[in-house]
């Protein structure tokens, strides 16, 4: 039962052939069996065990119940639920009871889903390996010797592991397609505004999307549909949740975008045979693969580095010690209170992009680095925009290795971002993207191949995620 | 390229206290990082527009209508020190 989908312990549960609390107490054995993945920073299991309870009740009595009813689902904790601990894996908000709740969640529940934990995550989510969290690692359920992905590492090891049927985790750079393709699950990045994040600590505003983690590009198909759409509490929002659910696709004719320069960087040979592998099923299908040149991209990760640095910079200000989150009890005066709540509730990794950012947004600095990054970012829009006039979708492998080891990268931040190269560009230029698992290494860990859609192009991004995942299987 | 000096002003305006560990690690992270950066001057961008964010359909904006807001004592439910409803902060002015 654990490692059902989520459309199938659906159509178990509308069958009566599973009661909600089966299945929430069978998910609960699975996170008790597997707290060495340190995966969840809290686990929902009371509430969750009672709400099942009632939708049972519900259901028993024939009542009408929603598309997600009694099914039991992860959030990355940096997701807001109004009586549930958010702390974005940091010190900084270890204490934090948000009084309110996030658009998503809001949406979820009308759906009668069950929240049954929060997931474990870079801290603030700014990391790619999961091991900046005040918490401590998340551990990949493939190989435990090896990093889960960041930021939303907890939300795709909870899938990996059976923890639930879907997650939702938050997108600035990769934070939800690399962690999927890490763990062996799917994973998606929604086009910029097509989410609202009401309620999810901002990070990189104008980068940021919510999105989410499952087992197939079916279920997450189901999870967008529910999730998307305007929200007048995101002036962001301006998408519609008009998604049509499992419609034929076929590849023939079908024109398959890939990165010339992209592609040829590529060293690692289980990515590189993987991704020809691939493409060739696709090209069997009657897919034309058409070579692009987009030599912007690589200025992609330098953009990131300038525009989330200083977003996050002016979004972390209002970490105060005052109104919420953590207080030192070292001050003698109001400036020393945000000196040392902020000295001691932050880590290492957020300090760095909290300065960093300041640095360029400091007025010496604006224009040539801030300023400068925008009008990158029109560059790299504008590649996308040409592209998508040459072909349907685009598809890169979702990170240039699989998952590495612990420590491997940590000393080195420019190394740990280039696992983000193939996902930061789709951020930037505020693309859909979702990624999907491809393959094993050659020692067994996954592989994703990550399909890029034009700005609301969801439709054809998870109908082509749907077809791709048949051929697989 | 930051000098120790000028990290320390960053810091101060960021609201950080620095010990002289991490002045030094931080000075070799931020040179690293804004040396990666340095990248951008690659490409000439005199005569490209900068983005910002993503357009907002101004019509779409919601009705200017007074809504309720939270509730006081549920606002103040996750402060650190409160008194009379209101946030308590040192004293600021004597």
């Amino acid at each position: 039962m654990q490692k059902k989908t989520l459309v199938e312990i659906i159509e178990l549960l509308n069958k009566k052939q599973v009661s909600s609390e089966e299945v929430v107490s069978g998910c609960l054995k699975q996170i008790e069996k597997n707290t060495h993945l340190n995966a969840l920073n809290y686990v929902n299991s009371k509430d969750a065990l009672n709400s099942a309870k009632k939708i049972d009740e519900r259901r028993q009595k024939g009542e009408k119940l929603g598309l997600l009813a009694g099914v039991p689902i992860v959030l990355k904790d940096n997701i807001c639920v109004q009586g549930i601990p958010t702390t974005c894996s940091s010190k900084m908000l270890q204490n934090f009871v948000p009084q309110y709740t996030a658009t998503v969640v809001t949406k979820l529940l009308a759906e009668d889903a069950i929240i049954i934990g929060k997931a474990n995550m870079d801290e603030f989510a700014m990391g790619s390996s999961n091991e900046t969290s005040f918490t401590g690692k998340v551990l990949n359920p493939i190989d435990n010797e090896y990093v889960p992905g960041g930021s939303s590492g907890g939300s795709a090891a909870s899938i990996a592991a059976n923890f639930a049927y879907a997650a939702l985790g938050s997108d600035t750079g990769g934070s939800i397609r690399q962690p999927a393709a890490f763990c062996g699950v799917v994973g998606v990045k929604p086009t910029y505004g097509a989410v609202s994040r009401y309620g999810v600590v901002a990070f990189a505003s104008s980068l940021d999307q919510v999105g989410p983690i499952t087992k197939t590009a079916q279920d997450a198909a189901l999870i967008f549909k529910i999730i998307s759409g305007k929200d007048e509490l995101d002036i962001t929002s301006c998408g519609n949740s008009n998604l049509k659910l499992n419609q034929d696709f076929s590849f023939k004719g079908k024109k398959i975008g890939i990165p010339k320069e992209f592609f040829d960087q590529i060293t690692d040979n289980d990515v590189k045979n993987t991704m020809n592998q691939e493409l060739k099923k696709l090209e069997n299908q009657g897919a034309e693969i058409i070579e692009l040149s987009m030599k912007t991209l690589e200025y992609a990760m330098p953009t990131y580095n300038v525009l989330a640095s200083a977003e996050a910079a002016s979004n972390l200000s209002r970490f105060d010690g005052i109104k919420y989150g953590y207080r030192s009890d070292n001050f003698d005066d109001l400036l020393s209170i945000y000196f040392k709540s902020r000295s001691e509730g932050f880590g290492y990794e957020v300090k760095r992009r909290i300065l960093l950012g300041n640095y360029m947004l400091t007025s010496a600095c604006f224009e040539k680095y801030y300023i400068k990054a925008q009008k990158v970012q029109t560059l790299i829009k504008n590649t996308f925009l040409q592209a998508f006039e040459k072909c349907d979708l685009i598809v890169t492998p979702t990170s240039a290795t699989p998952a590495f080891k612990f420590g491997e990268k940590q000393n080195d931040k420019v190394a740990m971002a280039l696992s983000d190269v193939f996902t930061v560009p789709v951020n930037i230029a505020g693309n859909a993207a979702i990624s999907i698992p491809a393959g094993l290494s050659s020692k067994g860990l996954p592989i994703g191949l990550q399909i890029i859609a034009p700005h609301f192009g969801e439709q054809m991004m998870f109908d082509a995620a749907q077809a791709y995942e048949r051929l697989s299987k | 390229m930051i000098n120790q000096e000028e990290l320390k002003k960053i810091a101060v305006l960021s609201r950080l206290e620095l010990n002289e560990e991490e002045l030094i690690s931080f000075e070799n992270d931020l040179n690293k990082a804004l040396d990666y950066i340095d990248k951008l001057n690659e490409l000439d961008t005199n005569s490209v527009e900068p983005t910002y964010c993503t357009p907002i359909n101004v019509e779409d904006l919601r009705e200017d209508v007074i809504k309720p807001s939270m509730d006081r004592e549920l606002l103040l439910q996750n402060a650190p020190e409160q008194e009379d409803g209101a946030f308590k902060v040192p004293t600021v002015v004597e």
